[in-house]
């Protein structure tokens, strides 16, 4: 096997050098125009912490006990009608055990968008890149070792009914056709630069068939139809 | 006696020299042999670098990936055969214990689309993950691997001449791990040589390729020698494994007992052979492709007949079979354990 060199390096120097300085000058009018939009997720009504000692009590008076809670939302879209839309490419962690990783932050100027859109979980280019830090980082516990693709989402704790104690992990992933588990949300919006989505957790274990069972950890049409309804318990609240 | 000016134009010119030595060396890409495709493998976002792939050979031959310190990537796949593991039809691993498969051979990995038999893995640098986490391969996890790698002195100082700081996280682990299989390239073989015009085949070569070329190549495609699809070649379902191959990814009937289609080259060494390891000799193989077919739904309609062959034209395809070896392949010592750098 033989190396070769690609490209001429002081022309790569230079490069870095217009790189670096293009890059200050963007972020400096970034914060000179510090406009920005929020985005805040919450669960079970306003909770924005997962705190693993509360419980919760389901329409079949069992309790529910949460311990792990976090999905990735990508693809953000603001939208006003007749005009240009804003596209966030970065694609989040939304994880309830960390006070800072339940708010979306876009360093983008707010001018009255009228409907918010985004994807729950990851599409497949998403899916296919080589090794990254941050939010696509495996060690976020997010991605699946056996099979290449992210969990999307992450459901776990477990479920007390008079004495018996029931463990459920809900790990909902895959990306190709036909158990694609992205799903796509949309909600207007009321003219202000902060919105909250909040996912109603309770709404999800209301309504999960018995047949999905307690216990989902591969991609597949039992993923499909868990992803659906997840994405169901999405609603936006309004100031 | 030097004057000053002198002095200083040397000493700028040497300044100038090293810095330019060492930003070229962070400025590679593999080169592609003659006639071959394009790699899939995009490495403008992992730009080859000597010192990456040294951390990647360390990596490879060190148990240090594995739960109890006990087996190496290099436990199942072995320079010496093509990085395929032949002891066993299916892999050992941790404590013993057994993998469902047989260990391909590890080679021209840049030109591959998906990796493991049913095409599980999709992207070079997220294979690791999947022996290191694997309980009865390395039976660890990423997260205990960093943090071991991460108290290491050797590593720290590996990573830093690498990467300018001594932080070991996944992205550098397993981009550098992806650039030491990256330069496992086999482009050397008599076949190589014949199409290059640097050596002819012997007659009998010559008519074993021309009955590999009307009978194999539809998917064992040249130069790769596989078509990179995933394909039921008929062998009958193992009772006791029940490997549903393709299937197991797609959830698509039309994928059951499919496996990808696996590269031929340097085939002398890698045996046993197939998915289960189920056959030790290439005589074996060729006795499938004539005579055991076995049908079923998903069969491929290029073997619904079976193969019509000779025991002499057999002979000739197995003759062929042995210019795809490689020595300069299994000897170079740049994919060997890496004895000089072990500090
Ligand atoms: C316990 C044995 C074992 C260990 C240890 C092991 N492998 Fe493997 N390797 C296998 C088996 C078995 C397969 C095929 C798996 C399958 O198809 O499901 C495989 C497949 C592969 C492939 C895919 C080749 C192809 O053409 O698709 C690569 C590359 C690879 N291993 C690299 C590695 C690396 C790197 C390590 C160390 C981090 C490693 N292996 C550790 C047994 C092992
Ligand atoms: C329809 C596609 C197809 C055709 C035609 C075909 N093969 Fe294969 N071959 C495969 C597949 C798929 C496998 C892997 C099967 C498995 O392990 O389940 C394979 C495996 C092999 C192996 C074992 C490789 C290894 O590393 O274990 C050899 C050797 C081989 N084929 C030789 C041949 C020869 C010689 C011919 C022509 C006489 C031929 N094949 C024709 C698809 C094909």
């Amino acid at each position: 096997m033989i190396l070769k060199p690609l490209h001429n390096s002081r022309f790569f120097a230079l490069k870095m050098l217009l790189f670096i300085s293009l890059t200050l000058i963007q972020q400096t009018l970034k914060g000179l125009n510090a406009d920005s939009i929020k985005v805040h997720f919450s669960f079970l009504n306003s909770q924005h912490i997962l705190n693993t000692d509360s419980s919760y009590t389901l329409s079949s008076n069992k309790k529910l006990l949460l311990s792990k809670f976090k999905f990735y939302v990508s693809n953000i879209q603001l939208d006003q009608e007749g005009h240009s839309s804003t596209v966030d490419r970065a694609i989040y962690l939304i994880d309830f055990s960390k006070p800072e990783a339940n708010v979306i932050t876009m360093n983008k100027e707010f001018s009255g968008s009228e409907t918010i859109s985004f994807d729950i979980g990851i599409d497949s280019i998403g899916n296919s890149y080589g090794a990254k830090s941050g939010s696509l980082d495996p060690v976020n516990g997010m991605y699946w070792t056996w099979q290449s693709g992210f969990i999307n989402a992450k459901i776990e704790g477990s479920m007390a009914h008079d004495s018996s104690l029931q463990n459920f992990q809900y790990h909902i992933g895959g990306y190709s056709y036909p158990n694609n588990t992205l799903q796509h949300c949309q909600f207007p919006l009321a003219k202000t630069a902060e919105a909250t989505i909040n996912i109603d957790l309770i709404e999800f274990f209301n309504t999960i068939d018995a047949s999905a069972g307690m216990q989902l950890m591969s991609p597949g049409p039992k993923a499909v139809q868990v992803s659906k309804l997840f994405s169901k318990c999405f609603h936006i609240q309004q100031p | 006696m030097l004057s000053y000016s002198t002095a200083i134009k040397t000493a700028t010119v040497l300044l100038i020299g090293t810095w330019l030595l060492s930003m070229q060396k962070h400025q590679t890409a593999l080169s592609i042999p003659k006639q071959w495709p394009e790699p899939i493998y995009n490495f403008k976002d992992n730009p080859i670098d000597p010192l990456k792939i040294a951390i990647g050979r360390q990596l490879f031959y060190d148990p240090i990936l594995s739960a109890n310190n006990s087996i190496s990537c290099e436990s199942c796949h072995s320079p010496f055969t093509a990085f395929a593991h032949t002891d066993h039809p299916l892999s050992h691993g941790i404590g013993d214990s057994i993998g469902n498969r047989n260990a391909p051979a590890i080679m021209n990995l840049a030109w591959q689309k998906s990796f493991m038999w049913d095409g599980a893995i999709n992207h070079l640098d997220k294979l690791p993950l999947a022996p290191i986490s694997h309980p009865s391969e390395m039976g660890s996890n990423i997260e205990t691997v960093l943090v071991k790698l991460n108290q290491s002195h050797k590593y720290r100082t590996l990573f830093y001449e690498a990467y300018g700081d001594s932080l070991i996280n996944s992205e550098r682990l397993l981009k550098s791990m992806s650039q030491f299989l990256l330069t496992l390239v086999s482009d050397n073989s008599k076949y190589d040589q014949v199409k290059n015009d640097k050596a002819v085949f012997t007659d009998q070569e010559a008519r074993g390729y021309q009955l590999f070329k009307s009978n194999c190549s539809s998917c064992h495609q040249e130069p790769l020698f596989t078509n990179s699809q995933f394909e039921n070649n008929g062998l009958a379902v193992s009772k006791s494994l029940n490997d549903l191959g393709r299937y197991q990814i797609s959830q698509r009937s039309e994928d059951s007992f499919k496996f990808k289609v696996p590269t031929l080259r340097n085939i002398e060494y890698t045996s046993p052979y197939m998915h289960d390891g189920r056959m030790t000799s290439l005589t074996e193989v060729l006795k499938h492709y004539t005579s055991g077919i076995h049908y079923s739904s998903t069969l491929s309609p290029n073997l619904k007949n079976g193969i019509v062959l000779s025991s002499t034209e057999k002979t000739d395809i197995i003759t062929f079979l042995l210019t795809l070896s490689d020595p300069q392949f299994i000897f170079n010592p740049s994919y060997q354990y890496p004895k000089s750098s072990s500090k």
